[in-house]
């Protein structure tokens, strides 16, 4: 139900927006849309290199973690971790537009993966 | 000949470029703003060295995707000589205008020394100065220049010539010691090293100089 009435609401600051230009109807909705801002999809990119690409770093930290004595950690891979929230409430439109962000942007495909998790 | 230099945030080979192009051409070519949506008319463009965007996200990934970058492809698939160096190579391959990717050095470590490289073709305007097989020497200063692409794509690299430049004593790790790459048509060169930084005899060598002079008879 929340959820549903936050995407009402969305498209009624959106379309408000839109109808102004971006002007002066911008003031009206701002508390409204503060609260909705709970509601909108947080994404957690996790971008890995491919498995066969060398990587220097994740060596060099196996390297330091044998160094200190912890025998038995092997093929470590560094990889990064994007998160963010994504003006959308709706987790189908949420992956469509993180997924477009991951293939523009945020990975190199001829090096890396990605996944991507959704949560309200 | 009208030149361009792209000049990011970040950049710091730029200037360095620049004078290169002068000496070469005798006109200073037109340094133009990342955030710049259009190019001048331009016969040659180069992409500089440096760290563009801290290398954030990924080397060159932001630079890729500045507005500048639109025209430059643009120019590049209409024919223009582009030549990417160092961060311009990565920023290159993030554009897609060259395949592979340029990884963090084997080593781990910043590589910054002059390094020997082997002519392996001489018949790509960005080479037709030199012999086949002839040796030069550039100096290196990276991080991120270990050139990685599936063995699909270097195959292809090495069987259509693409291959225009290769290190003699391999300084980061690069797949099949590739220190520079055309692409298919022939009028885009990444190339991690630097020529435009041994221009005279007083900054320690020459074969920068005789790079540009050949790269700006054949362009014409």
């Amino acid at each position: 139900m929340l959820r549903r009435l936050t995407a009402d609401v969305l498209a009624i600051r959106d379309r408000e927006l839109q109808g102004a230009g971006g002007g002066s109807m911008a003031l009206a909705p701002l508390r409204i849309v503060r609260l909705n801002e709970e509601f909108f999809m947080k994404a957690r990119i996790i971008v890995t290199l491919k498995s066969g690409v060398l990587d220097p770093q994740g060596k060099a930290i196996e390297g330091a973690l044998t160094g200190l004595g912890f025998a038995g950690a092997h093929n470590v891979r560094q990889g990064k971790i994007i998160e963010m929230k994504v003006d959308e409430t709706d987790e189908t439109a949420a992956r469509a537009k993180v997924e477009d962000m991951c293939k523009k942007l945020l990975a190199n495909p001829v090096m890396e993966n990605y996944s991507i998790e959704l949560t309200a | 000949m009208k030149t361009s230099v792209i000049v990011f945030p970040a950049s710091n080979c730029d200037r360095d470029a620049a004078v290169a192009l002068e000496q070469a051409t005798g006109k200073a070519p037109d340094m133009i703003w990342h955030g710049d949506a259009d190019l001048p008319a331009t016969d040659l463009i180069v992409l500089p060295g440096g760290f563009s965007y801290g290398d954030y996200l990924r080397s060159g990934a932001m630079a890729a995707r500045s507005p500048i970058m639109r025209a430059v492809i643009e120019k590049a698939k209409a024919g223009t000589p582009v030549i990417g160096i160092c961060n311009g190579f990565q920023i290159l391959t993030e554009a897609g205008l060259l395949p592979g990717a340029l990884m963090r050095n084997a080593g781990l470590d910043f590589v910054c020394r002059t390094v020997t490289l082997t002519v392996e073709n001489n018949q790509s305007m960005f080479s037709s100065v030199f012999e086949k097989g002839q040796a030069v020497n550039f100096p290196v200063a990276h991080h991120d220049g270990n050139f990685f692409a599936d063995s699909e794509t270097l195959d292809r690299l090495e069987s259509e010539g693409r291959v225009v430049f290769r290190y003699v004593d391999n300084p980061n790790g690069s797949a099949r010691d590739i220190a520079g790459i055309i692409n298919d048509s022939g009028n885009v060169l990444g190339l991690m090293p630097h020529p435009e930084r041994v221009i005279s005899p007083l900054l320690g060598g020459v074969d920068g100089a005789a790079f540009f002079r050949g790269l700006v008879e054949a362009v014409g």
